[in-house]
């Protein structure tokens, strides 16, 4: 007898299950990478094969057996996707991610073997319908904060990741909603960061760690969730924002022959987009940085300098009133 | 015992309802909507008995007031809740599966929610609910939760439906979205059902329009492209959403995979519409209109009236109809703007 069996009703609703797990170092987060891809290949596996009579015991009530974790996952289907592939785990520096775009949610046993193992879960996302964004912090390790080599070693990245962003970026073609343009940014301690929303999170991530691991540089990752229907939701991180508390500003008085090369230059400087740094190119002369150190503003006005422009780095007398 | 109940089935089906086609046989369970056609010499004598599915237009009257709707809204409703358990009782004890209610708007039909859980305290009836959504809160969700199998919520242009979309995903409530292409909104296509998507929704049927209003009808020149359109979809979401035809569609969209091909039109043998007006109807959209009073009613009318039943509604967008009526009069006819008081 043939039986086709299909659910009439409407499916429940799903969203993203995101989870992001640390630990001390890397090989710690490594192990516990490749324990998870295993435990939910197999799992996966039971679960389009088993039927609901089964009385088999599943891989993942086995492991949470073995591990002695107290969380048992539940025989609900609400806990595990139904369709597509296992759920994606990547390993990223010291932090694993358990990635699934659409579940109800994910059993609890998972961040639990996460402590079990010593590290500590510092994000889960339960259920988000919203799309995510993906933001990098690259540094190099070992390397002081303002060791001079930095700059251009992460500038040498940038501009890989660059070339391979709008591929990264781009929907896929029944998706016609414009895409969220990413952002290049400076954190609070001058480091530089990237924020991105991916067609693929996991392919996404996994691309920049391969490009940055290549150039010595490590990275980690932290993920949150963006308003939707928001046409640029990077704005704010692109806003202007001083690199060290000091009280020393740069000025440019003039561009000189190579304006373009001078527009790089404030870009990289200030951390904002293309367009921001023609604007402040076309109010000369312009405070560029403000209240910065020093050492950062005698930097960034050799890097003007260098360029072509006309720029300097000086400190306000006290007597003259601010904006003067 | 019905000869349906002594087919052998795997264990994983026994304890569904059993539900006798004509030479197969249907498992349903009522709480997930899990179904399962069973068909081979053990269901070679199988005839159905009765109709699968019942739709309830338990009240015309409506909160909103939609240009395309055709219903006399100040109608009042021949059923009570009394009356309507009655006979869905026993519809549900002859064998029918499923009703599902629409009207009007059921949520303002008086004693709704204590309608609903009546049935499932006294009936193994299924029930789906389309509605506007207008009505959906969290305090009614919170009080019909469990007496409902799925909520459709019809998408109109002025019902804030991402809101009630949002409220339903929260709510953990099972629901679909009932979406009527028109020439109107086949450009958004896409851009709806992924924005759909986004906000949480996990099933989307597609309606394809029937009356006599020339705007809301595809030109039969767009239908391929329309249907192309519908299949890449369908393929690019699959996993995410379940895209569903309305069975009014026929072979206009014949280019996209379906379940089990492109079927005949089943009303009056696999479902039928009992009306606010107690009378029995192929479809919401069919003129014939036969009374009843009680589920012996409905059953004799419906295994008596067969002919009757299978018959094309007279209005544009049947599929029943030669080329879905579009070569009609009422069609080619200018229609004025209706203007309601």
């Amino acid at each position: 007898m043939r039986i086709r069996i299909y659910r009439a009703f409407s499916s429940n609703n799903s969203g993203s299950y995101t989870l992001v797990g640390r630990f001390r170092d890397d090989a710690s987060a490594g192990e516990v990478a490749a324990v998870l891809a295993e435990l939910c290949a197999a799992h996966s596996a039971w679960y389009e094969a088993s039927t609901s009579d089964s009385l088999e015991e599943s891989p993942l009530l086995a492991f949470a057996r073995t591990n002695g974790l107290v969380n048992l996952p539940a025989d609900a289907s609400d806990h595990w996707p139904e369709h597509g592939p296992p759920p994606r785990i990547v390993h990223v520096g010291p932090q694993v991610l358990v990635l699934v775009p659409y579940t109800v949610t994910m059993p609890q046993a998972i961040g639990e073997y996460i402590y079990r193992r010593g590290g500590r879960v510092e994000l889960e996302l339960d259920h988000s319908h919203t799309p995510l964004a993906v933001e990098f912090f690259f540094w190099i390790r070992g390397a002081a904060y303002n060791d001079p080599t930095t700059p251009d070693l992460i500038a040498a990245l940038r501009t890989l990741i660059d070339a391979e962003l709008a591929a990264l970026i781009a929907r896929p073609p029944h998706d016609r909603r414009p895409v969220t343009p990413p952002a290049w940014y400076r954190g609070d301690w001058g480091a530089t960061h990237l924020a991105v929303v991916f067609a693929d999170v996991g392919a996404g991530i996994l691309r920049i760690r391969e490009l940055a691991r290549a150039a010595g540089i490590d990275t980690h990752v932290r993920i949150f969730e963006i308003l939707d229907r928001d046409p640029d939701p990077f704005a704010a991180l692109r806003a202007e924002r001083p690199h060290t508390a000091g009280r020393h500003r740069v000025v440019v008085w003039s561009a000189g022959a190579s304006r373009i090369v001078v527009m790089k230059v404030v870009r990289d400087l200030v951390g904002c987009g293309l367009a921001e740094a023609r604007a402040s190119l076309d109010a000369l002369p312009n405070e560029i940085l403000r209240d910065v150190s020093q050492a950062v503003a005698e930097d960034a006005a050799r890097k003007l300098r260098e360029a072509g422009a006309d720029a300097e780095a000086f400190v306000p007398r006290p007597s003259e009133p601010e904006g003067a | 015992m019905e000869s349906e109940d002594l087919v052998e089935l795997p264990a994983c089906l026994r304890g569904m309802r059993r539900y006798a086609l004509d030479g197969a046989l249907l498992v349903f369970d009522r709480k997930t909507g899990v179904t399962a056609i069973c068909d081979g010499e053990e269901t070679r004598q199988l005839r159905r008995r009765v109709p699968r599915v019942v739709q309830f237009a338990i009240t015309n009257a409506c909160n909103l007031a939609c240009g395309f709707c055709s219903r006399d809204v100040d109608e009042p409703s021949a059923w009570t809740v009394d009356s309507a358990v009655e006979i869905l009782r026993d519809l549900s004890r002859a064998g029918v599966l499923e009703v599902a209610f629409g009207g009007g708007e059921p949520f303002v039909f008086r004693g709704f929610e204590e309608l609903l859980r009546r049935l499932r305290d006294e009936t193994e009836l299924a029930v789906s609910i389309t509605t506007n959504g207008t009505r959906l809160d969290e305090a009614l969700l919170d009080r019909i939760d469990g007496a409902y199998a799925q909520l459709r919520v019809s998408a109109y242009d002025d019902n804030d439906l991402p809101a009630t979309i949002r409220r339903l995903a929260a709510h953990g409530a099972r629901f679909g979205i009932n979406w009527l292409l028109t020439p109107a909104r086949l450009p958004r296509l896409e851009d709806e059902l992924l924005a759909l998507v986004e906000l949480g929704c996990r099933d989307v049927l597609l309606l394809a329009y029937n009356g006599d209003d020339r705007s809301l009808h595809l030109d039969p020149a767009s239908w391929a492209g329309a249907a192309d359109r519908v299949a890449r979809l369908a393929r690019a979401l699959s996993g995410r959403i379940e895209l569903k035809l309305d069975i009014c569609w026929g072979h206009r969209m014949a280019g996209v995979p379906q379940l089990f091909g492109v079927e005949a039109c089943a009303a009056g043998a696999d479902f039928v519409v009992i009306s606010s007006d107690r009378k029995l109807r192929p479809c919401s959209f069919h003129d014939v209109a036969l009374p009843i009073a009680t589920a012996a009613d409905v059953l004799r009318v419906w295994s008596a009236e067969r002919e009757r039943l299978a018959s094309p509604a007279s209005r544009p967008g049947c599929a029943r109809l030669v080329d879905y009526g579009y070569a009609s009069e009422q069609l080619a006819r200018p229609r004025l703007p209706v203007v309601r008081s």
